[in-house]
């Protein structure tokens, strides 16, 4: 069960990586979060069902487990084993893309569900996969996601 | 700029990513086994504390009733602790109740599902607190009534009226000066402060995906 765990985590890497950028600045509060997800993700695993699509089951955890984080409870909390580790969360900067800086910067600026909100739109998701992890309405992620690239268009221009 | 152009820009960060070194099974491995530390890991760890501490209080309950240690003539003497096995037997039941109803996942839950179960949770949580501190406090306070009818047998009306209400003023002395030191908040002073910060902050969240709703 671990071998199989641990391909799902690097088969879906890039979500957790992008969530704890997402909802965390400093590069030990990244790990402590990556962390915490993948323990819950490790908990929750029993509990998956076959028919549910495995990438929106690790949004549904990795974006919850990051409204609840890890920030507000201390630093220092990563153990021993993983900091000693070179494990590192790929900075946004690999890319060597002006863009990707300039939107992760606007994405700061909105609030934590809309953050959510527009990882998921910027990922691809349907309509249908961003009601099943947000819980709320078809209608309604169309309105929200139209205030948030409002939203996003006006911060980056006036950056 | 547009935000046509910025998906592209976030679907080359995307294949970068998938690109990057291989989380090893080790690492996974060392990541799993240290506990959690979450906030909902926390409050369900304080639930298992209050059953710990509800059961242990009823079993001294039990103990007074049957075993009779203080030599109790009426039955009437046994009333302040039959009133506080039933407090405690209350609030056993609430809390265990509760606690296998969160004990269930809510991490794979939709976002809003999610908050508003974390919601429940601390408004719960809360009221659990509070039980807790009255069955506390009514200890201390209702217990000396069972010494009574010995008093005014030993001491007759005022002395044994008397005996009686000095350890009940100073439970309730006690408990005031306790309360006005912040002895109650101190205790948890720091994690209050965070969790109150947390708690508005889900709260916030999570009116507005109900705004959304709406």
């Amino acid at each position: 069960m671990e071998r199989e765990f641990t391909e799902l985590v690097n088969n879906h890497k890039g979500i957790i990586y992008k969530v704890c950028h997402l909802y965390c600045l400093e590069s030990e509060d990244r790990k402590d979060l990556f962390q915490e997800i993948v323990i819950q993700l490790w908990k929750a695993y029993p509990s998956f069902r076959k028919e549910a699509k495995l990438s929106t089951w690790i949004y549904k955890i990795a974006l919850n487990t990051a409204l609840t984080s890890l920030k507000k409870e201390g630093k220092n909390k990563l153990s021993k084993s993983i900091s000693e580790t070179d494990f590192e969360i790929p900075a946004l900067e690999i890319t060597e893309n002006e863009q990707v800086n300039i939107l992760y910067q606007a994405i700061q600026q909105l609030t934590e569900v809309e953050k959510a909100i527009i990882m998921l739109y910027l990922d691809e998701k349907n309509y249908d996969e961003i009601t099943d992890i947000i819980g709320i309405s078809k209608t309604n992620v169309g309105v929200k996601l139209n205030r948030i690239k409002q939203k996003l268009s006006k911060i980056i221009k006036n950056n | 700029m547009e935000l046509e152009e910025l998906k592209t820009a976030w679907g080359l960060y995307d294949k970068k990513i998938m690109s990057t070194q291989t989380i090893t099974q080790k690492l996974i491995e060392s990541m799993i086994k240290e506990r959690s530390v979450s906030r909902v890991e926390r409050l369900k760890k304080q639930y298992f504390g209050f059953f710990i501490l509800l059961i242990i209080e009823a079993g001294f309950m039990l103990a007074i009733l049957f075993g009779n240690p203080f030599d109790f003539k009426y039955q009437i003497q046994f009333l302040p602790f039959l009133l506080l096995l039933m407090g405690i037997i209350v609030a056993f039941i609430n809390i265990t109740q509760y606690y296998e109803k969160i004990n269930t996942p809510l991490v794979d839950k939709n976002i809003g599902a999610f908050l508003k179960g974390i919601l429940d949770f601390y408004e719960k949580n809360k009221t659990y607190e509070k039980w807790f501190g009255i069955i506390l406090f009514s200890i201390g306070f209702l217990v000396p009534l069972s010494f009574l009818p010995p008093k005014l047998e030993k001491y007759g009306i005022q002395k044994g009226l008397l005996d009686t209400a000095i350890p009940m003023i100073i439970s309730l002395v006690l408990y005031f000066l306790a309360f006005k030191m912040g002895a109650f908040k101190k205790r948890h002073k720091e994690n209050f402060k965070s969790d109150l910060e947390e708690y508005n902050e889900l709260k916030s969240m999570s009116s507005e995906l109900s705004e959304s709703v709406n």
